[in-house]
């Protein structure tokens, strides 16, 4: 009996050394950064790739293939490598603007079904070509420092939580539109210009940073993010510098049958790091002043974001999610339909918290 | 198959005794040993012979005891008529009068002399002259279950010195013992000790059954002794607890288990024991109990990192890369860069020479020891980096690894788990995080299966006695742990009663 | 009641609590959300609630039967219905265990060789697990139940918690609005819902081997009652976690929804948590096997030693047969038919009928 049970195992230790995958650590190449681009009705791959050789020198280097459709990109890739290419780490996915206005489900659903694929990949969209920003950044001798700028924003920036899976989940919710990070180049360095809106999978518009805090504050209620603001007072101009802005955000369906309207409170805690002069920071009164002003200001500013998201037949914030869940009868072809025609009412209540530590 | 050989060999042994009862015999067969003497006591030839071995016998004893009593004074002959009146005269109470050839033998050859009336006299008394301690050392510190706190106290070779020392502490009747004669040749003294109202009947009578069972030639030491009682031989891991320390041994009677001692082995063997046991330190008992439940927290923690360690290292290098967050990517993948081995050798190359510095460690005279111990760890180690057969984390996770293993108070189970790290390190290698997981099964499916004298062997886990868990992988202050693990099947379970005087809750500052 | 085996062999009546629990959660745990949620939407833990409290109804109605019989289901069967009928709804029984047992033994290889090991052949991996299983098994029930016991909770540690960390991305209006479907919708999801409790009857085989099988009662409801509490917790958690659309995309939610779980040493948990699956997958099929080859004993007087080793290649043999994923989903289906017929309508006429009988024969055991 025991021998018998002795040979069974040493048989399946001898034969299952073949068969299985292996991937060693250093006889893989990963690739962390991946670009699409069209380019004269072909797909244009810019893989971006860590070498490891010495101690605390990361060299990012980087495989470019052209091919018909965005399949065939990594296979041709592989072709080039030393060792097999594999997607297990890629960290980011970038597409370029002429690609992602094309749409970019094929890509994301492929990337969704392998499970070598990280939930928390994150993606984003090129201004230009993604090509452009992805060749830039082979100059940051850091590896995985693209979806590390993301994350940054998203924890002490403006922009609002996302990666793949949440790019999937909006992707696939009836009632939401998923956003991207917007990539752009300034001075060669590259720059998160706020987010781009996408309709589907497709690219529709893109806002900037300050609404990005906006949007933020609609989505996640923030809890950090800077904000920079012109403000026009009995045609004075001055500036209002606001950081740290704690706020929570509120939706009230009103009406769910017909043309909804749905209520948005707004409350924002924010501290103050730099105002115009005009404004006294030691004086209550004008503490007042600006809250009356920021509360004004943000009102309009919300507004704005949504008739400009109304007007593209975008929904990023999810109206139609906060419909969907306060309706019996739910039909989102309708609600697509009367989107733009969607009411809301936003009211905000801005708290100054303190204005820094000096006065 | 055992049976039938000791069967046969009883027969034997029955039909030598019916063929030679006579004294007579025996003498002729010692006789060819140089170191046997025989000559009359009295200048009288033929009478009042005496017969012993000079090399088993105390030979100040001898002199003062016998020589004086019928050389220097006169004494009278007519006092001793029988073989029996000599225990009147000698001054030594270890005395036995006997006929029986076979107990003349076995006593002869315990360092007893013989004492005859007349020549083929078949009576012959047997005088206890041995020398126990001759040959044995005399120092008893503990040396391997070293602790820093608590008794430094350790069993020796001689038997009777470890019952004394069990007696010292365990002052009472009811501590039991009973001696088994084992080994065919050897013919060693064990005694089965235990404390009688408290060890359960079943553990006595299955360790005193399974002792009286064993066929061997020599008994060297307990640790044999273990080997032949186990209840499985077919595992790694030990299923009856050795230890060197009083203190232990004395804690696992008071706890109701059965304690085995051997003459000329300084260990004592314990059971039934569970695995929990391997991990207990008797520190732990004289340390506060958040710092023993700390301790053994860690202890516990570092054996399973002993084990699972360099194989989860085989996993992920192996298969699992993306397990790896990223800030350490680099400096893992810069690590195996170069090194032309796959990860399983890599690991089993640093694995063996440890082992080999361990093995050698141990061979060797102790001073040497230490040097080849630093020598090889870190210029083996560094220069096996330097040279690309080994990455540099590798080497750390191998010597943390080593040295996580040491942390088991009981030398035993840190065999075993060296020994277990091998087997996993394969089935990582071959199946990944899978294969970990599958040997962890095996592993668990083989400790249930496991019993130590009967009784589960992972007792208080599976199966699960919430009251026993008190002191398993945390050590409960003394007022929790009151009670005697009832997995023992004690036949009191009270320990000591400790003060319950409630503490009143009130209010601070009250 | 004195029981009919030797005490060594049996366990005591707190060990059903594990009992019931491995034989409920097994492969289904890991994908149920997207079978029950296909008609009840997001109102679907209703029907979690609603099925666990079927299924409560039916553990004690085994209970009344098995009680009258003090015995398992072979003796039962051949008490009711004489001897050759009798032999034949056994044989019912046997091929009832070891098909379910084979179920979920060939999705966990698929899970593995989805997520871990594209490339792996599925003999490999079934042959190492077919001995472990052999070796469980042979250690006899007590071992089983061991395995049972850390099967139960070792993943609870280490896995359960991982659910936790996807309530970072959670948005808790995916479970709105509440009741929003219908009676008849709700229902239909249950009986999704039902097949992941399949597996709680080997407690008619294990009963005999119970102390006290009276008082093991409150034992088995407590492993039921926890087993449903965990589907109802993990299916939450997956629907704040999942959008709806986004729940029809995936295959195996609950890996999914882990695989988010990200700490400083390890990222990507998914390995961990497939490869320590097994520890709850092992015990599962064991028990099952371990009731097929014990009916198969009793009905046909064979060794279970020999049994074993027979089923344990048939299952070899089998597994590598079933090759496609529509096989196994096929299987999967034309079996949870018929789990439905033998749990909702045959165990009811059993009680029904015994308890006839027994009033007929006037105790006549």
């Amino acid at each position: 009996m025991k021998l018998c049970f002795l040979l069974t195992f040493s048989l399946t230790f001898l034969l299952s050394g073949c068969g299985i995958h292996e991937r060693i650590i250093d006889e893989v190449q990963i690739i962390e950064s991946l670009g699409y681009d069209r380019e004269e009705g072909k797909v244009k791959g810019i893989a971006i790739y860590p070498t490891f050789a010495e101690k605390g020198n990361v060299k990012l280097k980087i495989y470019k293939t052209v091919s018909d459709s965005y399949e065939d990109i990594i296979p041709r890739m592989n072709a080039k490598s030393a060792y097999p290419i594999e997607t297990g780490k890629l960290d980011f996915v970038l597409f370029g603007k002429e690609y992602a206005t094309q749409g970019i489900e094929d890509v994301i659903t492929n990337f969704a079904r392998n499970p070598n694929t990280a939930s928390r990949m994150q993606l984003g969209i090129a201004e230009n070509k993604a090509e452009d920003i992805l060749q830039a950044s082979k100059h940051v001798n850091l590896s995985f420092h693209l979806s590390e700028k993301i994350n940054q924003n998203i924890e002490s920036g403006n922009l609002p939580k996302m990666n793949l899976h949440m790019f999937l989940n909006n992707f696939h919710q009836e009632g939401r539109d998923p956003i991207l990070p917007y990539f752009i180049l300034e001075e060669n360095q590259i720059k998160i210009d706020g987010l781009a809106l996408l309709k589907n999978d497709k690219y529709i518009h893109h806002i900037n940073l300050r609404q990005s805090l906006i949007l933020k504050t609609l989505i996640d209620g923030s809890q950090n993010g800077q904000y920079k603001t012109k403000i026009t007072q009995n045609k004075k101009k001055g500036f209002i510098l606001l950081k740290n802005m704690d706020a929570k955000t509120t939706y009230t369906v009103e009406k769910s049958e017909g043309i909804p309207s749905i209520f948005i409170d707004i409350t924002i805690h924010g501290e103050i790091e730099k105002a115009s002069s005009r404004f006294d920071l030691k004086k209550d009164k004008d503490i007042v002043k600006l809250e009356r002003i920021l509360n004004e200001h943000f009102k309009e500013e919300v507004q704005r974001l949504i008739s400009l998201a109304q007007g593209y037949n975008v929904d990023p914030i999810g109206l139609g999610e906060k419909v969907r869940a306060n309706s019996n009868k739910w039909d989102y072809q309708r609600f697509m339909d009367i989107y733009p025609k969607v009411k809301t009412t936003v009211h905000t209540n801005f708290q100054i918290l303190n204005t820094g530590i000096e006065e | 198959m055992f049976k039938k050989r000791r069967m046969r060999n009883n027969k034997d042994k029955q039909a030598v005794t019916e063929n030679s009862q006579d004294i007579g015999k025996l003498f002729a067969k010692v006789k060819k040993s140089s170191d046997f003497k025989q000559f009359p006591l009295t200048d009288e030839a033929g009478h009042l012979i005496i017969s012993y071995y000079n090399t088993l016998v105390d030979q100040q004893q001898l002199q003062l005891k016998i020589l004086m009593v019928f050389r220097e004074t006169p004494y009278e002959l007519d006092r001793l008529e029988k073989i029996d009146d000599i225990k009147k005269i000698i001054a030594i109470e270890d005395i036995v009068i006997t006929d029986n050839r076979k107990e003349a033998e076995s006593k002869l050859l315990k360092g007893y002399a013989i004492l005859q009336m007349k020549e083929n006299d078949q009576r012959v008394a047997l005088i206890h002259l041995s020398n126990d301690k001759a040959g044995l050392r005399e120092q008893n510190n503990v040396e391997n279950e070293f602790s820093v706190v608590g008794p430094q106290i350790g069993f020796l070779e001689n038997i009777d010195v470890n019952i004394h020392l069990l007696r010292q502490q365990i002052n009472t009747t009811d501590l039991i013992t009973k001696e088994v004669n084992i080994g065919s040749t050897s013919n060693t003294r064990v005694i089965i000790a235990h404390i009688d109202g408290i060890t359960s009947e079943q553990h006595v009578n299955t360790m005193t059954q399974r002792l009286q069972n064993i066929d061997f030639d020599v008994i060297f030491d307990t640790s044999q002794l273990h080997q032949f009682i186990e209840d499985n031989s077919l595992t790694p891991f030990p299923l009856l607890l050795p230890t060197e320390r009083v203190d232990r041994a004395v804690q696992a009677l008071i706890n109701g288990q059965v304690a085995v001692l051997s003459s000329g082995s300084p260990y004592v063997v314990t059971g039934p024991s569970t695995i929990i046991d391997y991990f207990i330190s008797p520190e732990d008992y004289f340390l506060p109990w958040i710092l023993g439940s700390f301790f053994r927290f860690i202890r516990v923690c570092s054996v399973l990192f002993s084990i699972f360690g360099t194989s989860i290292y085989i996993a992920v290098i192996t298969y699992h890369y993306e397990m790896i967050p990223n800030d350490l990517f680099g400096s893992l993948s810069i690590s195996r860069y170069n090194v032309p081995f796959p990860p399983v050798l890599e690991v089993i190359f640093l694995e063996l020479t440890i082992e080999l510095l361990r093995e050698a460690g141990v061979r060797l005279p102790t001073k040497v020891g230490q040097t080849l111990g630093i020598v090889g760890g870190i210029v083996i180690g560094q220069a096996s980096v330097e040279a690309s057969l080994t990455s540099n984390v590798l080497l750390i996770i191998v010597a943390l690894s080593a040295l996580a293993s040491f942390t088991t108070p009981i030398y035993k189970m840190s065999n075993t788990i060296r020994f277990l790290r091998f087997p996993l390190i394969l089935f990582a290698s071959i199946w990944g995080g899978l294969g970990i997981v599958i040997g962890i099964a095996f592993l668990i499916i083989h400790l249930t299966r496991l019993e130590s004298l009967g009784t589960p062997y992972t007792v208080p886990f599976y199966p699960f006695r919430p009251e026993d868990l008190k002191d398993s992988l945390i050590r409960s202050s003394y007022s929790k742990t009151s009670k005697r693990p009832n997995y023992l099947r004690p036949k009191s379970i009270w320990r000591y009663h400790p003060h319950n005087h409630k503490k009143k809750k009130s209010d601070f500052d009250e | 009641m004195k029981s009919l085996l030797d005490e060594r062999h049996l366990v005591s009546s707190f060990y059903v609590f594990f009992l019931i629990y491995t034989n409920i959660i097994g492969i289904g745990i890991m994908s149920f959300q997207r079978d029950i949620t296909k008609d009840a939407g997001y109102d679907a833990w209703i029907s979690i609630i609603l099925s666990s409290i079927s299924i409560h109804i039916l553990v004690w109605m085994i209970y009344r039967i098995l009680g009258i019989a003090n015995n398992d289901i072979i003796h039962v069967h051949k008490f009711c219905f004489g001897k050759w009928i009798g032999a034949l709804f056994n044989i019912f029984v046997i091929f009832y265990f070891l098909i379910l047992a084979l179920i979920v033994f060939r999705v966990y290889i698929e899970v593995v060789q989805v997520w871990l090991f594209p490339l792996m052949k599925t003999w490999q991996i079934s042959l190492i697990l077919l001995v472990l299983i052999y070796y469980i098994v042979s250690g006899g029930f007590r071992v089983i139940t061991g395995m049972c016991f850390w099967g139960t909770i070792l993943p609870l540690i280490i896995l359960f918690p991982l659910n936790f960390f996807s309530l970072e991305f959670a948005d808790f209006h995916n479970l709105l609005p509440v009741f929003n479907h219908s009676l008849k919708e709700i229902v239909s999801s249950s009986k999704a819902m039902l097949f992941q409790y399949v597996g709680f009857e080997t407690l008619f085989m294990f009963y005999p081997f119970i102390k006290n099988p009276d008082r093991s009662q409150k034992w088995a409801h407590f492993g039921l009652l926890f087993s449903s509490l965990l589907y109802l917790i993990i299916a939450l958690i997956t629907f704040v976690f999942f959008s709806e659309g986004q729940l029809n995309h995936t295959i195996w939610p609950t890996l999914a929804q882990m695989k988010i779980a990200k700490f400083n040493l390890v990222e990507r948990v998914e390995f961990i948590v497939v490869s320590i699956w097994l520890l709850l997958i092992l015990p599962n099929v064991s028990v099952k096997i371990w009731a097929g080859c014990r009916a198969i004993k009793k009905v046909i007087n064979v060794k279970q030693r020999i049994s074993l080793v027979i089923v344990l290649v048939l299952f070899f043999i089998i597994s590598n047969v079933l090759k496609e994923r529509i096989q196994i989903e096929r299987l999967n289906e034309m079996y949870s038919n018929i789990a439905f017929y033998f749990v909702y309508l045959y165990i009811p006429f059993l009680f029904l009928y015994i308890h006839i009988k027994h009033k007929i024969t006037k105790g006549g055991f």
